[in-house]
Formats: structure tokens, sequence, C-alpha cells
């Protein structure tokens, strides 16, 4: 940036320094040919910043208006969940995953109750695990709108949001018809599920995988061949495969590297074995694959929808279990493909009703992670592209 | 790579820097020497057949007296395997420290940051552990060490399992845990009930000190027999484990503690009456098993209560109704059982108290109480227990707002139970906490 101005002070090392603008304290040093160079700067991004999806804060130093470093301050949302599992029994313990991650609960639940079967050696019935299968996917839907529609908000078009949740709200109702949840499902049980769908949930489900299949083709007119959505994010955020990995981001951020990395495909749980799940991938890894990408795979959980909804066998949902569950002695690690990507639960038991140990390795964490590396060279006018295409929920960064 | 082939691999490259493998699930977890734990990060993420390019996760685990591991969780696109590699952190629980990865992997370093947040890991060579990455700038302590208690559940009971203890408390404090305010009835209530309490524990309290006037000289001498079988199961070194442990064993534990206490030293005195029948129980116990099972045979005090035709019919009495009340069943129950729920709940007790104090009511039969279905041990009535003493009132804590939830307990349901006779119902409203509440506090000071 150069620019002519008269030089006002001297100062004793050679620099010349002008005052800002009026009204700031700061001062713009002028060196050589009247040649600008600024001063650092630090600037708070939230913690309210409507990008964020929650109580993130960013510290961002500027050097004029790029981004010299970004330090994501994560905790304003820590509720000790991890604590507070070593206190409750399985039971308990789903009702508290579910809300980590608020945008993917019925995903969530999944880790815990994988976790404790697999330790308990308990063989879930056919029926609940195609249900959940399919559960998992209205929920990957939900949450996928609600990223497509806010991301559009954040870039300033305000339509995608009405429309995605305008879908939203048709499968919260047929959720809430069988969870009887909203948002936070608790539909899963270790062993199965808390009961059986309510009967013309199928018939329900199908109409509603043709509604949102009409309806994803419109987010991709509104978005995907606008101009200064393209503008905004084609370049941005540009993500490397090798250092995704490194930082252990997962989900849509982590796709759109080109890397088809998807536990359902390479590690399948549930019945995801027995179906041929579409993993969606980018070329350029920058903010507008990462959205597209997201697009894309509401396509794919629709295609496994369908799938399952011409799959499941008639049949319980429960399995009978010991008056208390216990999961014997040892650890396990059980990781799910979230919404967000990569959820992984490490239950530690020492053979009690409750956990010695749960982590939970949420993907919001590991990609959060990652967005300081993204933004340090990216221009100011370009974080909210960036931050918003990370597709994050702050609690489950915080937990 | 399967795990087997992984973890021959890793043995091979690594050779004297693993210390353990465990194969569980089909994962592999490799116990590395802490300060080979980056060279063995290394190894995983450059060699091409390990190529572990994806980092997981880490987090700390509460190893109890061994202090901490970390544990480290990489991952493998290219060949699609995992592998866990474990470090136990130098400097024991006080000063556990680490090497740092997070030069290897660029994700290691906010889950190095939450390791120290959490458990108090530092990890040298770390850029900068601070500010706390999850917890506020000024935080004491570190919430995920399981001797950090939750504040909640130190002013007041939770329904849930009890908190865990802390690791190095061995004297059972769990007075915090029910010292929470009766709150909740009148004034007038409270002084009304407050006053039939009284009485009532006035009349077992002028009982008791008559019926142990009465026994001291039997009592006495087999209590020191009782002591010595307890020692070898019960000795110092195995508490701090079960002090450690999580939950209502716990408690129960600590109540029994109580108990243990008040029999081997002089029942100093304890106005109520059932503290009077652990001590008479301890006697019976150890005696009739002695002469029963003709353990170990060098009791001091074996032949002194034969001196006494009628109490010794009495003590028969209790041994016969419960064959397995020997000594050593009741230590283990004590003191090592506390990962045994059934072992924790010494059988020989409650069938004793009933022969020995005839102004007691029937002890509630096993049949009374809801069996657990999954609990193999053998179902035994709850032992008794002083009204003064801490543990119904942390029962009563757990019972509250849990009905429905302590039906599924299992193996807590007989705990719920209080000793007293009066009071020998369902825990679960709070009005029948608030009450037991008071009753408690009454006989405390009446005691004294």
């Amino acid at each position: 940036m150069t620019e002519t101005t008269e030089p006002m002070l001297s100062q004793p090392g050679g620099a010349n320094v002008v005052p800002g603008p009026p009204g700031e304290s700061m001062l713009v040093e002028v060196r050589g040919e009247g040649e600008l160079s600024t001063q650092d700067m630090s600037l708070n991004i939230g913690p309210q910043h409507p990008a964020t999806h929650g109580v993130l804060r960013v510290v961002i130093d500027l050097d004029g208006e790029r981004i010299a470093r970004a330090t994501p301050v994560i905790g304003y949302m820590h509720r000790g969940f991890e604590k507070l599992a070593e206190a409750r029994d399985y039971r308990q313990i789903i009702a508290l995953v579910n809300r980590h991650d608020w945008l993917s609960s019925f995903c969530n639940e999944m880790g815990v109750v994988l976790a404790v079967e697999r330790m308990m050696e308990l063989e879930v019935p056919e029926r609940a695990d195609w249900i959940r299968v399919l559960m998992c996917e209205w929920t990957r839907v939900l949450n996928h709108l609600m990223f497509v529609g806010s991301f559009g908000l954040e870039l300033g078009a305000i339509t995608p949001v009405f429309f995605a949740f305008r879908e939203r709200e048709d499968i919260q109702h047929l959720m809430e018809s069988a969870t009887g949840g909203r948002l936070h499902f608790t539909y899963n049980r270790v062993g199965g599920l808390k009961e059986d769908l309510p009967r013309g949930f199928l018939a329900a489900s199908e109409q509603m995988v043709r509604n949102v299949r009409m309806r994803t083709q419109e987010y991709r007119d509104l978005l995907q061949g606008n101009e200064i959505f393209i503008a905004r994010t084609r370049d941005v955020g540009v993500l490397d495969p090798q250092t995704a990995l490194s930082y252990g981001v997962s989900g849509p951020p982590l796709q759109a590297t080109g890397v088809a990395e998807d536990s359902r495909v390479t590690e399948p749980y549930s019945k995801y074995g027995q179906i041929d799940v579409h993993v969606p991938v980018g070329t350029n890894g920058d903010s507008f694959d990462r959205f597209m990408v997201l697009v894309d795979r509401i396509d794919a959980s629709l295609d496994i929808i369908e799938h399952v909804l011409g799959s499941i066998p008639p049949g319980p949902v429960t399995t009978k279990l010991p008056k208390v569950v216990k999961a014997p002695e040892g650890a396990i690690y059980v990781r799910t493909e979230n919404p967000l990507g990569q959820c992984g639960y490490y239950l530690v038991s020492d053979g009690r009703k409750n956990p010695w140990r749960l982590k939970m390795r949420t993907p919001s964490f590991n990609n959060v992670a990652m967005v300081p590396h993204l933004l340090e060279g990216a221009l100011l006018s370009d974080m909210i592209a960036v931050l918003g295409s990370v597709f994050f929920v702050v609690g489950d960064v915080d937990r | 790579m399967a795990p087997e082939a992984l973890a021959d691999h890793l043995l091979e490259r690594l050779g004297k820097r693993v210390v353990d493998h465990v194969i569980q699930y089909g994962q592999l977890t490799v116990t590395v020497a802490p300060e080979a734990l980056p060279s063995a990060v290394q190894l995983c993420r450059d060699d091409p057949r390990l190529a572990f390019d994806f980092f997981d996760f880490m987090t700390g685990v509460d190893e109890r007296e061994d202090g901490f591991a970390v544990i480290t969780h990489l991952y493998s696109v290219r060949h699609r395997h995992h592998i866990q590699i474990r470090a136990l952190a130098t400097g024991g629980r006080d000063e556990p420290r680490l090497p740092t990865i997070s030069h290897l992997y660029a994700g290691a370093n906010w889950h190095e940051r939450e390791a120290y947040d959490m458990f108090g890991v530092v990890f040298d060579g770390h850029p900068r552990l601070l500010p706390r990455i999850l917890t506020v700038e000024n935080f004491e302590g570190f919430p995920l060490r399981k001797d950090f208690l939750l504040m909640t559940r130190e002013v007041k009971p939770w329904p849930g399992l009890k908190e865990p203890k802390a690791v190095e408390d061995t004297d059972g404090e769990g007075d915090g845990e029910g010292a929470a305010p009766a709150t909740g009835p009148s004034a007038e209530d409270k002084a009304r009930m407050a006053r039939e309490k009284a009485e009532r524990a006035k009349a077992k309290a002028a009982e008791a000190r008559k019926r142990r006037a009465q026994e001291q000289a039997v009592a006495a001498p087999a209590d020191s027999g009782a002591g010595d079988a307890v020692e070898p199961d019960g000795d110092a070194v195995e508490r701090p484990e079960g002090a450690g442990d999580v939950g209502s064993e716990k408690q129960a534990q600590m109540a029994y503690s109580t108990g243990d206490d008040e029999r081997a030293g002089e029942p100093e005195g304890a106005a109520d009456a059932s503290g009077e029948a652990i001590a008479k129980d301890a006697a019976a116990g150890a005696v009739g098993g002695d002469t029963a099972a003709g353990a170990s045979g060098d009791v001091p005090g074996a032949e002194q209560p034969g001196t006494d035709p009628a109490r010794e019919a009495e003590l028969a009495a209790g041994a016969d109704a419960q064959p397995g009340g020997t000594p050593g069943v009741e230590a283990e129950g004590r003191h090592a059982g506390a990962d045994d729920q059934a072992g924790d709940r010494p059988a020989a007790e409650t069938p004793g108290m009933v022969s020995g104090t005839q102004d007691v009511e029937p002890a509630r039969s096993a049949d009374d109480v809801p069996a657990p279905a999954d609990d193999g041990g053998t179902q035994a009535p709850q032992p008794p227990r002083g009204p003064g003493e801490e543990e119904p009132r942390a029962l009563a804590g757990e019972g509250v707002g849990s009905t429905p939830l302590a039906d599924e307990q299992g193996p807590v349901v007989g705990e719920t139970y209080t000793e007293d006779p009066e009071q020998r119902r369902p825990v679960g409203t709070d009005a029948d906490d608030r009450l037991r509440d008071l009753e408690t506090d009454v006989d405390e000071e009446d005691g004294r």
C-alpha cells in the first residue's frame, strides 16, 4: 500500500510518525518515500459474533487488513461433560452427550451406545440398527440444512436460511413424532431404541426425502452459481490435506481437501457396511468446496435414507438388559461420522455402572484448532467466510 | 495392518521403549516409556508401513496411585489402522510431566493444553500451555482428577452416584456429604418431630447402656480376636485403593469403617442401641466364627465367652443363624472388598443383631429387599449402624428424587433402607429425608 503523506514528526530512529485519523490514538508510521506501514492492532471477534454459532471468541492481530495472527479463545461454554459423565450411569450419559453438539444429538448418542454395547458384547436387534441409521441420516440432514442456511446468511444471502429452516421444521416434526424431542432426541438406548417408530413414519419419511431433495437443488441454484457467493468463497481459506490430517480435521473441511475419509465407509458401524455410502469430496479445500461438500452430503444422506426405508425389517427394537448396565473393565474407542466430522468416545470402564473416564473427541474441537492456520495471512473481510465454512458448534468445542 | 501385525512391527522397531501392549476390542494400545513418547509418535508418523497421518485425539486418564496416563490416538487414512500410544506421566500425582508431541502433530497443541487444563500434566517443550484452554484464567485445581470434587456434590447429596473420593483420603471425610441443613418443614413440625425422636432415642439409649454394662466383660476380649482376624485382609496398604474408588460402595465402606472403630476401641458413650449391637455382633461373629471354623485357633479370648453360659448360647444362636459369619468375611467386606459389592455387606451381622438385641424389630428379611438381578453375590440385609452415624443421611441423599431410578440400581437398593428399625422404610421422598435428618441429628446430641 503506497500513499504519499507529509511527514509531520521526526523521531530519533529515523522513522516518521503521523497521528492516525481523529479520535484514534493509533499512530501510523511513515517510512521512506511516504510508504505507509501500520502498527499491529488486536481485534476481538466475539464472543457473541453471529458467525461463531455460540460463544467463540477470536482475538485477531491485524497488520493492515491482513490477519497476522488469530487466536481462538474457547471455553466459554465449557460445562464439564466429561466430569459429569463420571458421576452418571450409561442411560444418563445418553442424555448428556446429546448436548455437546446440539445439532447432531442423535449421532452423539450413537457413539456412546455403540461403545457400551461393544464392551458388553450386546447384539442389537436388526430393526433397531436400521432405524438408528435412518435417524442418524435425518439428523445429518437437519444439521447440514442449518449450516447451509447460516453460511449463506453470514455472507449476506438471507433467503437460504429461510428455505433451510422451512425444511428443518418439517424434519423436526417428523423426528418429534418418533422420539418426542425436537433437538435432543435421546432416542437411543443401550441395546436398542427407546421405542418403535410410530405408524406412518416410514411413509412420511419417504415423502420428506422427495421434498428435501427438491429443495437442495434450490440451494444450489441460490448459491452455487451466485457470483457474489463465489467471489467471497473461492480460494478463500484454502486447506491442504496434510495440514488437515495433522490437525485431526474431519468432516466436510477434510473432505473438501480431497480426502474421502468417512468412518461410515472406512470403518462401518451399525448397518453402514450394508449401504453404499457416497462420500463427496472437494478438490481445492477452500470455503466454496467445503460448502459444496456440505450440500452434497445432504443428497448422500437422502440416498441412504431411501435405502434404509426399503430395508427396515420387522421385529423388536430393544434387547433385554440387566437391571444395571455395567460396561466390563477395559477401554474402548468408538468413532462415528457425525455431521460435523469424526466424533469419538474413548470410554474407560472400571466395571461399574458409570465410566471411569469418558473422553469426548469432538469434531469441532480439532476443526477449530485448525482455524488459526486458515486465518493467518487472510484478509479480515474473509474471516467470516472462513469461520462459517469450517462448520462447528461451540458446545462441541468446549464440551 | 491388523492390530497384531501392528504390535509386532512396533515392538520390533521400538524395542525396549515399549513397556507393554494390549489388544482389546480389536484396538491396539502400546504403552511406551514416558521419555520415549515423542520418538514413538514420530516413528508412527514417519514409518511408511505405519503412516499414521491423522492425529485423532490425546487425553489424560487418572490412574489412581500411578498418577496420570496420557493416551495419544493416531489413525492412518492411508492404511486405515489405529493405534493408541499410552505413556504414564513421570512425577506421580504431584508433578506429572511428559515431553510434548505438538511439534509432530499440529493438532496435539490444543489437546495437550486440554490435558494440562484437566489433569495438570505439564508437557515439556509445549509452546504455550497457558492460558488454560477450557477453564477460566484463575481456576484452581484440575477438574478431571479424581480428587477434584464437584462443588454441588460437596454441599449437597446427589441422587446419582457419589462423587469419587480423593485418592489420598483414607480417613473417610464423608462428613461434608450429608451436612446439608434440613430445610423444609416448618419450625413447629421440626420441634414436634425432634421431641418424639428424642424420647425414643432416650429410651433406647438407656436400654443400651444397661446391656453394655452387662456385656462389656464378654465383648472386650472377643473384640481383640476380631481385630486379629481383620488384620491380614484389611491392612492399611489396601485402604487407599478402596478410598480412591468411586461411589456408594465407598460410602458404605466408610460407614463400616466407623463401625470398626467403634468396635476396636472402646465404644465411648455410644448412646445408640445399634452401635451397641455392632459391638456385640462383632463379638458374636468373631467368636462364633472361630469356634465353628476353628480359624487360626490362636484367639486369646476364645475361651472367655464360655464363662457366661447364657451369653454363649446367644452367641451360638447368632453364629448358627449365619454360618458365613467368619471374621475373615467381615474383614474382606470392610476393607479390601470395595470393588465387590456383595462383600460390602457383611452377611453375619444382621442376624446377630436380631438374636442379640430383643428390643429391635425383626430385621427386614432378604425377601423384602428387592434383589438385584445381575449381582451374583449374596443378598444380605443392611448391617446395623448407629443412627448417629453419617451413613443414613448420605443414603437419604442418594434416594432423593430417584425413586424410579433407585429401583434399577440393583445392589444399591438394599442400602436405601436404613438400619434403624424405626426408620426401616424405603427412602425417596423429601419429607422422609428431612425427617431422618432431624432424627439423626437429635440422636447425636442426645448421645454425647
